[in-house]
């Protein structure tokens, strides 16, 4: 919505008419919003007359005039309204209405903020799942908590393969959000590779190290130290 | 201005054969009636109207004087609407005259029937207890009258005959050219010609969905002045309208007004 000011002492900030008969008009400085009609005497500085004229203080002043200003279907409506039942009964339409958007807009802003902000937090933890499917091969997940579905699958053929992998992941937790980021930038194949590559060289470290259990699973009792 | 001149040694009663006011064209009226229009959906009604304040202010004659108007538009469009509220707005009373009920025929040509009172006709009432000489009659069902009915009526509105009507009742010869005619109509082919060329045809439209609002809170005003609650209104004038132009669309004028009427005597009376 464009404006403009117009000089009459005070500044008065318009509402661009487009062609409706009433417009809405604000002085910001007075703290007062007014709704102007064109008036039927040209040649003067004021080619207007006032329809309605309200007080909201200069703090309000920007919000009801905008409320008024995006809403020019409006206008010539207010304007017979003034006309028929006085100033009182547009204060009632135009300002509590005004003031009970903004209250609204503003509960609404807070309610989107703080959903925000637990999204934001939540998308900080990722978790890692076990799944055991009836009938479905095992696998393992790694899932972030603002979504609802998770974002790798790895999926084997017998469990102790996921549990071999399980012993080297579950003490990955610092890089779960730079697994994340990988399997965002590269796919979840990339990911795998990652993994399996760092189950890898941890288990020949450790075997070097001769800290290594037997069996199939090399890191069942490693519990992350270098 | 004095209307009436008695034919009998008592002279014309009712009060009659005292000078009536003529009202609505002070400079207040005018800018009230001019502010107070609205019907902005209706351009060819609003340029008669201003016409005639134009001509008023020009001629410097402080009473409105219409010219013989022909409301023409579907049933429900708002014409008796439009006619209070004109009346309304410049200070005249009002009254209408329904030919559609036989009652209305004898409200213009009075009949002695036995033992009932023979009664001034209609607009010789209006003006006699509204102390107006140029009161607002609203004409409904002029359709159902016969031609010949309808060439008697004429005489009522063209300037000759109007300016010497004769009234039993009254007593009197009364001056009949300063009353404002609204004729309503729906089919102008039911009128006869010379009716039709005393009368100056105004076309209503129904508003369409941008216009509903307008004429919604023209008729919400009609009936908050009728109850006398449009003090009470003025903080909840924008629950009604938007009560009222939930059930607007479709409706005949009668029935808004009829919803306005229900809804303010259950929130301001």
């Amino acid at each position: 919505m464009s404006a403009e000011f117009r000089s009459t002492g005070a500044a008065l900030l318009e509402a661009h008419r487009s062609g409706a008969s009433c417009w809405p008009a604000a002085e910001p400085e007075e703290g007062s919003v007014l709704l102007l009609a064109a008036a039927p005497i040209t040649g003067r500085d004021r080619a207007y007359r006032e329809v309605w004229r309200s007080y909201v203080g200069i703090e309000r002043v920007r919000t009801v005039f905008e409320w008024m200003s995006a809403r020019p279907e409006e206008w010539d409506l207010w304007g017979r309204v003034a006309t028929l039942f006085g100033d009182s009964a547009l204060h009632t339409i135009i300002v509590e209405a005004a003031e009970r958007e903004a209250e609204t807009a503003a509960i609404e802003a807070e309610e989107a903020r703080l959903k925000e902000e637990e999204r934001r937090l939540l998308s900080r933890k990722v978790e890692l799942y076990i799944l055991d499917p009836k009938a479905k091969r095992p696998g393992l997940s790694l899932e972030s908590g603002h979504e609802t579905k998770p974002f790798f699958v790895m999926r084997f053929s017998e469990k102790w393969e996921r549990e071999r992998v399980l012993d080297w992941l579950r003490w990955q937790k610092d890089r779960y959000l730079d697994f994340r980021d990988l399997c965002e930038a590269e796919g979840q194949l990339a990911l795998e590779r990652l993994i399996i590559a760092g189950m890898r060289e941890t288990e020949a470290q450790m075997k070097a190290q001769r800290r290594t259990s037997g069996g199939r699973r090399p890191l069942r009792f490693w519990r992350g130290e270098a | 201005m004095l209307v009436a001149e008695g034919f009998t040694a008592a002279g014309p009663c009712l009060g009659l054969g005292l000078p009536l006011s003529l009202r609505g064209g002070d400079d207040e009226a005018l800018a009230t009636l001019s502010a107070g229009l609205g019907f902005a959906w209706q351009h060819e009604l609003r340029r008669v109207i201003e016409a005639a304040i134009a001509r008023t202010k020009s001629e410097r004659t402080p009473w409105l004087k219409l010219p013989p108007l022909l409301l023409l538009g579907e049933p429900g469009v708002g014409r008796t609407h439009v006619a209070r509220r004109i009346a309304h707005l410049a200070s005249l009373p009002h009254v209408s005259l329904d030919f559609s009920d036989p009652a209305g025929v004898q409200q213009l040509w009075p009949q002695v029937c036995g033992p009932d009172l023979l009664l001034p006709s209609l607009p010789v009432l209006a003006m006699a207890l509204g102390g107006c000489a140029n009161p607002i009659v609203s004409v409904v069902g002029i359709e159902c009258l016969e031609v010949a009915t309808q060439h008697r009526f004429a005489a009522f509105i063209e300037p000759g005959s109007a300016a010497r009507h004769v009234d039993y009742a009254a007593a009197s010869t009364v001056d009949l050219t300063q009353v404002n005619w609204m004729v309503q109509c729906s089919d102008v082919s039911a009128l006869a010609p010379k009716l039709l060329q005393l009368l100056r045809p105004v076309e209503l439209h129904r508003p369409d969905v941008q216009t509903l609002p307008l004429h919604v809170v023209e008729v919400l005003a009609e009936a908050a002045i009728d109850l006398g609650v449009v003090e009470r209104l003025q903080h909840q004038a924008g629950d009604a309208l938007a009560d009222l132009c939930q059930v607007a669309a479709r409706r005949s004028t009668a029935e808004i007004y009829e919803h306005a009427r229900r809804w303010l005597q259950t929130h301001c009376q």
